[in-house]
């Protein structure tokens, strides 16, 4: 089953003369894992803004091309709704974190699908307990280091449980044990019949994907 | 005795002594808001966290604090000619001025002591209690996480220039202020774009998605917080009915 369709995708920022990427075409089903490489500013940030929906609504610039989401209308959608299929985790997890507790970092997305107490607490257990985190459960979020703010960054987003989780550059600032515990994460993801598209310069992430879209050849 | 009570008692506790405070002019009334105020950060004792931002706010504030009351004192000419030299007079209203506007000032800082403890969360539970649109809960409960957001963009820039051996407290008043006005363009650019980060997160999290949500925890009234309430509005109906 097709999540995503990328169409003959080009993107330039605003006064900029050359397009950042053109003539994109790509698509991901369900259960696969897709990788975004290129040398710094070859758009990969860019590329997943777009696909999350922040690009145009929080960002400017000018699209060609299409994007189509199963079961949402990636053009008309506000990006709440999107976010329900097609959520990102950004670079930085400092922009991300409102919170005074990771339990509460981890409520917020569930609490807002309208779910009950029961389901919230299940979703917060499972993803403390993918990450190897559940100790920082009632830490405070202003006392993490930053390998585990991104990994509570990340928590809060798989709470969501979006059909597609887009990372982006998730691996930069965690030691070893934290991207193992990131990688188990996006393995099982795609393998509960959702998709990843991950973009970063890790060998070890760039591995995990069944193919990888280069934005440095484009 | 120590114990935790609801953000919402707190809130009515905090919402009385600030509007008798701002109703009532007399120095007397402020001095024994103020007295209640102490009383209650005896009796609540705030965290030493948010005892120690309480002492700083108050230290810092201190000079303010004294150009208020100067300044109504000096500023207020009506009334009773207590001193007067040369252009310099100093009236009994003026005093009773001066007296009731830096002790409702200070009032105000010692009543922010009692708020400190409860986290953003728990503002947004409460005002969702009182039946607030979600959104201005979350805007009301956004800004005071907002502060404390800008304060440290503030310190980082500060402790950018210190690592360039530039330290403010060095310069003369007028150096300083020509160099907080350069800083505060970077801090605010900053904390918009901030800003801006934490709101597109929060829609990439479904805000807003549905005109409700649920709420993980849940923050009941018990019976303490329900006689703490009673007794507040009752005290203050009757220092309203009396000071009439």
């Amino acid at each position: 089953m097709k999540l995503l369709q990328v169409e003959d995708l080009s993107f330039r920022y605003p006064d900029q003369e050359d397009w950042l990427f053109s003539g994109l075409n790509f698509s991901l089903s369900a259960g696969q894992i897709m990788a975004i490489s290129g040398n710094n500013g070859s758009g990969k940030t860019s590329l997943l803004y777009l696909l999350a929906g922040i690009i145009p609504r929080h960002r400017q610039g000018e699209i060609a091309g299409n994007i189509s989401l199963a079961g949402i209308n990636h053009k008309n959608a506000d990006l709440s709704q999107l976010s329900t299929i097609i959520s990102l985790v950004m670079q930085q997890p400092e922009d991300q974190i409102f919170f005074p507790t990771v339990e509460q970092e981890l409520a917020f997305a569930p609490e807002n699908l309208c779910l009950s107490v029961p389901e919230i607490e299940q979703r917060i257990d499972q993803a403390l307990r993918l990450l190897n985190i559940y100790p920082l459960r009632f830490a405070d979020t202003d006392k993490l280091s930053f390998g585990q703010q991104k990994l509570v960054a990340l928590a809060a987003i798989h709470t969501l449980q979006p059909a597609i989780l887009l990372l982006d550059e998730i691996s930069s600032g965690l030691d070893e044990v934290k991207l193992a515990a990131v990688i188990k994460l996006i393995r099982e993801y795609a393998a509960s019949g959702k998709a990843v598209i991950i973009a970063d310069h890790h060998s070890r992430l760039i591995e995990l994907a069944e193919y990888v879209i280069n934005l440095s050849k484009t | 005795m120590s114990f935790k009570i609801n953000l919402r008692t707190i809130l009515v506790i905090v919402i009385c002594l600030t509007g008798i405070s701002v109703i009532y002019q007399q120095p007397l009334v402020q001095i024994v808001l103020l007295a209640v105020t102490i009383a209650l950060l005896f009796i609540l004792r705030p965290s030493a966290k948010a005892r120690q931002k309480l002492l700083h706010r108050l230290s810092s504030i201190g000079r303010i604090i004294l150009v208020i009351f100067i300044f109504q004192l000096l500023f207020r000419r009506t009334g009773n000619v207590i001193f007067e030299y040369s252009i310099l007079r100093i009236t009994d209203i003026g005093i009773n001025y001066a007296l009731a506007s830096s002790l409702r000032f200070f009032l105000i800082i010692l009543v922010a002591g009692l708020l400190m403890d409860y986290p953003f969360q728990d503002y947004l539970i409460a005002l969702n209690a009182w039946k607030f649109p979600y959104e201005i809960a979350f805007i009301v409960a956004a800004t005071i996480h907002f502060l404390p957001v800008f304060k440290s963009i503030f310190d980082n820039k500060m402790e950018t220039l210190a690592l360039r051996s530039i330290s403010l407290k060095k310069l003369t008043l007028k150096q300083r202020l020509k160099a907080f006005r350069t800083l505060l363009i970077p801090v605010l650019a900053n904390a918009i774009h901030n800003i801006q980060n934490r709101s597109i997160s929060l829609e990439l999290r479904a805000f807003r998605l549905h005109p409700t949500r649920t709420y993980l925890h849940e923050n009941k009234l018990h019976t303490i917080d329900l006689i703490i309430i009673m007794v507040t509005l009752l005290l203050t109906l009757f220092t309203m009915l009396t000071l009439r």
